[in-house]
């Protein structure tokens, strides 16, 4: 019995080596055939951050709605009320002039509100529209808080500006990560 | 004999005294040195190298080692530096998380807890040296109540300047939602310009006009337009000779050994290499530049880097000098 069965093994055994050895050649040769990769220099390996999901195409017409009233308002308005504080306490120190400039920056902030309030939301992007209005309201409180400077002197009145701007920045950089998440590149 | 023996004990006191003060003066010399470290506060994956250093651009198919190479991960360095009582940290890399996911980040962690891990804690932080104010360098400001913030005037007048020009596209923090076209207001974002804001608001905030010596041996030199318009750099003694950290005037390590730009954003490339040259004639060559996204960090191709080791998140640590008696804080 034994002496029968021994064969096979062998005939089994030699089928699988062929085949294990083709696999290889195969293999091989697909390789060879692949087109070359660029050499990266980099260390790989490490899952990466979480991928921004897709806007659809409403949500999309609603980001390219609001990107140049973001751009050319909001966004510069925030950058420009931190401005407007460390050129009043490193330069100027004159309350007049900073209550113009904040001001004019409640006015532009106001403007931009009021076109974003008009834009039409898809319903999926209602939280974003609010969390991003929420951020304009928070910007035009703090120019009117900058401007009670003019009336009592207290710089007060500046740090409680500063903090609200700081939140509605964060509350900004959230819309950014959702609406435009292309918009930061290594500096 | 009176008169020998007079000459001998003056003779004596004389000796004794000048090897007294030989000793004040390496004494003198050691503490004036300071301990550099050098922590990865997060790292930029697959940037196209041709994007980075024009000069580098992949080319498909090339054999050069120039032109060979398609995409690369730039770490974001920051300097811890310690000067007998302060800590001194050039940079302060940045920390939301909505940066990290826009800009495909990895290995990030709080600047705090890695300053834990080499045993110093934030509160102990006392001055930092911003290269320039953009967000991925000027972050994390709150973080360090004690500390004071240097930055130049140069680099607030020139964004104040950018803002308030007449073109809403010369004007605008971001031109596109794809990024800012490297334009004037590129890269000062609300949030970091708000913290900026936050250190002058709470009289934490030194405006430099120029050169600045802020501890012994450690000075700030200008390098305006060699990145931004008031870029600096940080000159500081060690035992192995002076650095200088460049931030982004310093992009990148193999840039100032090769003299090529690298990072341009409001840079002036005629600037960037007078700034390279600056390291040069500070250190002498230029393998004590130490640069903020230098491909090669923490490895051997970048010697100054390569006393490194891997710490939270996968994010890289390098030991890079020590003063007499500072014990090493690399992990065993």
């Amino acid at each position: 019995m034994h002496a029968m069965t021994m064969p096979r093994v062998r005939m089994f055994l030699l089928y699988a080596v062929i085949a294990a050895l083709a696999a290889a050649v195969i293999f091989a040769v697909q390789r060879e055939l692949a087109p070359p990769r660029a050499v990266t220099l980099g260390s790989g390996g490490q899952s990466g951050p979480p991928q921004p999901i897709a806007l659809n195409a409403d949500e999309e017409a609603y980001a390219a709605a609001l990107w140049p009233i973001h751009s050319e308002v909001v966004e510069t308005s925030a950058v420009s009320m931190s401005f407007a504080g460390i050129a009043y306490v490193t330069d100027h120190h004159d309350a007049h002039k900073l209550a113009v400039e904040a001001a004019t920056l409640r006015d532009m902030l106001a403007a931009a509100d009021a076109k974003a309030r008009e834009l039409k939301v898809p319903d999926s992007m209602h939280k974003v529209r609010d969390q991003y209005l929420e951020a304009i309201t928070l910007l035009q409180g703090a120019s009117a808080e900058m401007m009670k400077l003019e009336t009592d002197s207290k710089i007060e009145h500046l740090v409680t500006a500063q903090n609200m701007s700081f939140v509605a920045s964060e509350d900004l950089l959230k819309v950014e990560d959702v609406l435009w998440p292309g918009e930061h590149k290594p500096n | 004999m009176r008169k020998q023996l007079g000459h001998l004990v003056l003779a004596g006191a004389l000796a004794a005294a000048g090897l007294t003060a030989i000793s004040a003066t390496k004494a003198a010399a050691q503490s004036a040195n300071c301990s550099v470290w050098l922590v990865e506060s997060s790292r930029f994956m697959k940037v196209p190298f041709g994007s980075f250093m024009p000069d580098r651009a992949f080319v498909p198919g090339s054999t050069d080692a120039k032109h060979n190479i398609n995409t690369i991960d730039l770490p974001v360095n920051v300097g811890v530096i310690k000067c007998g009582n302060e800590l001194i940290l050039a940079d302060s890399g940045w920390k939301q998380q909505e940066y990290h996911k826009m800009t495909g980040t990895e290995h990030w962690a709080p600047l705090p807890d890695q300053l834990k891990t080499l045993g110093f804690d934030a509160k102990d932080v006392t001055k930092i040296v911003i290269g320039h104010g953009h967000w991925d360098h000027a972050g994390q400001l709150s973080d360090f109540p004690n500390a004071t913030l240097y930055v130049q005037r140069e680099e607030l007048k020139a964004i104040e300047w950018a803002l308030n020009y007449p073109n809403p596209k010369i004007a605008a923090v971001n031109n596109s939602p794809g990024g800012c076209y490297r334009s004037p207001a590129c890269g000062y974002e609300p949030l970091t310009v708000a913290e900026i804001y936050g250190k002058v608001l709470g009289g934490k905030a030194v405006i430099v006009d120029g050169e600045m010596e802020i501890a012994p041996g450690v000075k700030i030199h200008p390098a305006f337009r060699a990145h931004t318009a008031g870029s600096q750099l940080l000159e500081v003694p060690t035992s192995i000779g002076k650095l200088v950290f460049g931030s982004d005037s310093y992009s990148s390590w193999e840039g100032i050994r090769d003299w090529m730009p690298a990072n341009i954003q409001q840079t002036d490339t005629v600037q960037q290499m007078l700034a390279y040259e600056k390291c040069y004639k500070i250190t002498g060559g230029y393998q004590n530049c130490v640069a903020a996204h230098e491909p090669l960090s923490y490895t051997d191709a970048y010697p100054l880097t390569k006393n490194s080791w891997v710490a939270i998140n996968g994010g890289r640590m390098a030991e890079i000098a020590l003063t007499d008696g500072e014990k090493s804080r690399k992990p065993k």
